[in-house]
């Protein structure tokens, strides 16, 4: 589905001209705004729920390296793992310098077997692993992604069809319906908030191992 | 169940039945609420299944990806025989070099893939790894639902299930009136989820779904100031 599909559903649900999303006549809302709602949403969905993952190698981490530069377009780590180059494969368990520091007081100073990554530590799009490692290797990454930002101009949305219209539309609905001001409709937006609760409460049973 | 066939035409057309006076939407409209009952219907069922093929890799590789024919993933054979399905949380319990193991591993390694754990919707982790490549994964699973979008396009349901599918289309198109009118299709919407739990019924244990249905009844059973049978005993008057 694409995201002209969904704002021309939107404009059909709010009495707008429907016209795949370009004209906002009423004047309530603005074009960049809804799509802004989109892709906030889009994103948000994705994160609560882990629907969707994409595989990368960090980069070639040097021998005592311990931040390493995450892709770009990541919202959430999944898992990650580290690829020693002498064959060496360890699951890297998700903490931080509190419990680093607790466990391994050395861990900023001397190297060995990478343990640990921590994400809230280091600045924004890197990650510390601890400690260093006392060989070269690699970081295996599944994390979740934005995809490509929705932009009104036909973009193919990352979501499944099923939950674009099941979850997306009814979220976007939800932000546009709960602003405050003449367009404010508390009864609908709350409806419409449930509807996203309830995909995402399937999303993670379907994950779990449904049917 | 007795399956017929219905076009979207006919569909239209019953649609348009269940409204006296004049409709307040187009057929766009109409396509795309019937559209969106079929979509959310397969996502709270999983009701139209398939199934893919994918060919293991010569390079032995943990991680595959699925066609977009496919939803998502519910069972997997290799070369016919059943893969169990574990997590991946269980695999780096139980063996830490998992990812490394393939079927010529040896030890108590199996010498095929014996496990599978979903990643995400489309993604799973095979352990161990088929280190001969080129053999069957049969991927059985929840299709992409079917949408009608030109008149002669049909699906194959049932009548009972066509009549769900209509008032939650209903209810899709009153959401622009608002008011009194969409609150009078409330109903109609439970029924479209008591239908959908009917047939799937891990939705029932779903909070979601039990608030939405009013089957939170936690405020029934308050904790304190209840009068009990034992308050005469223990505050004699």
């Amino acid at each position: 589905m694409t995201d002209q599909e969904v704002l021309q559903r939107v404009q059909y649900a709010l009495l707008e001209q429907p016209d795949g999303g370009q004209t906002w006549g009423s004047g309530l809302w603005t074009r960049d705004e809804v799509i802004a709602r989109l892709g906030e949403r889009q994103t948000g969905f994705l994160k609560q729920t882990l629907i969707l993952v994409s595989a990368v190698s960090t980069s070639a981490v040097g021998i005592g390296v311990r931040r390493v530069d995450l892709p770009t377009d990541l919202v959430r780590i999944v898992s990650a793992v580290w690829h020693g180059n002498d064959g060496t494969q360890r699951d890297l368990v998700r903490g931080d310098a509190f419990s680093a520091d607790a466990i391994l007081p050395t861990w900023e100073t001397t190297d060995g077997d990478p343990l640990s990554y921590h994400e809230g530590d280091p600045p924004t799009l890197q990650i510390e692993i601890a400690p260093g490692s006392t060989v070269a290797g690699v970081i295996d990454l599944l994390y979740v992604p934005t995809g490509t930002r929705p932009n009104g101009n036909g973009v193919t949305l990352i979501l499944p069809d099923e939950f674009c219209d099941c979850a997306l539309l009814y979220g976007v609905l939800a932000d546009l319906l709960g602003k405050d001001g003449r367009g404010r409709d508390l009864e609908r937006a709350a409806y419409c908030e449930q509807r996203v609760q309830l995909a995402v409460e399937v999303a993670r049973i379907i994950l779990d191992g449904w049917a | 169940m007795s399956y017929q066939q219905f076009t979207l035409a006919d569909i239209r057309t019953r649609l348009r039945q269940r409204y006296e006076g004049k409709p307040f939407w187009d057929a766009t409209e109409a396509k795309d609420a019937v559209n969106e009952a079929l979509r959310c219907y397969n996502l709270l069922t999983g009701r139209w299944r398939g199934r893919t093929t994918v060919s293991t890799s010569t390079t032995p590789a943990n991680l595959y990806t699925i066609a977009t024919t496919l939803f998502y993933r519910a069972r997997l054979t290799f070369n016919g025989l059943p893969v169990a399905p574990t997590s991946r949380e269980a695999l780096n319990g139980l063996r830490r070099q998992w990812r490394t193991e393939t079927t010529l591993t040896g030890d108590d390694v199996p010498t095929r893939p014996a496990f599978w754990a979903p990643v995400s919707l489309r993604s799973f982790y095979l352990w161990p790894a088929d280190a001969a490549g080129g053999n069957t994964l049969t991927i059985d699973g929840v299709a992409v639902t079917p949408v009608l979008v030109d008149d002669g396009d049909f699906i194959d349901i049932g009548e009972e299930l066509l009549t769900i599918l209509l008032d939650y289309a209903l209810h899709v198109l009153t959401f622009k009136k608002g008011g009194q009118l969409f609150a009078a299709t409330l109903p109609k919407y439970r029924a479209f989820l008591a239908a959908a739990a009917e047939e799937n019924g891990q939705l029932k244990s779903s909070m979601a779904f039990r608030r939405i249905m009013g089957l939170d009844h936690r405020d029934f059973k308050p904790l304190r100031g209840v009068p009990s049978r034992i308050d005469p005993l223990v505050n004699p008057r």
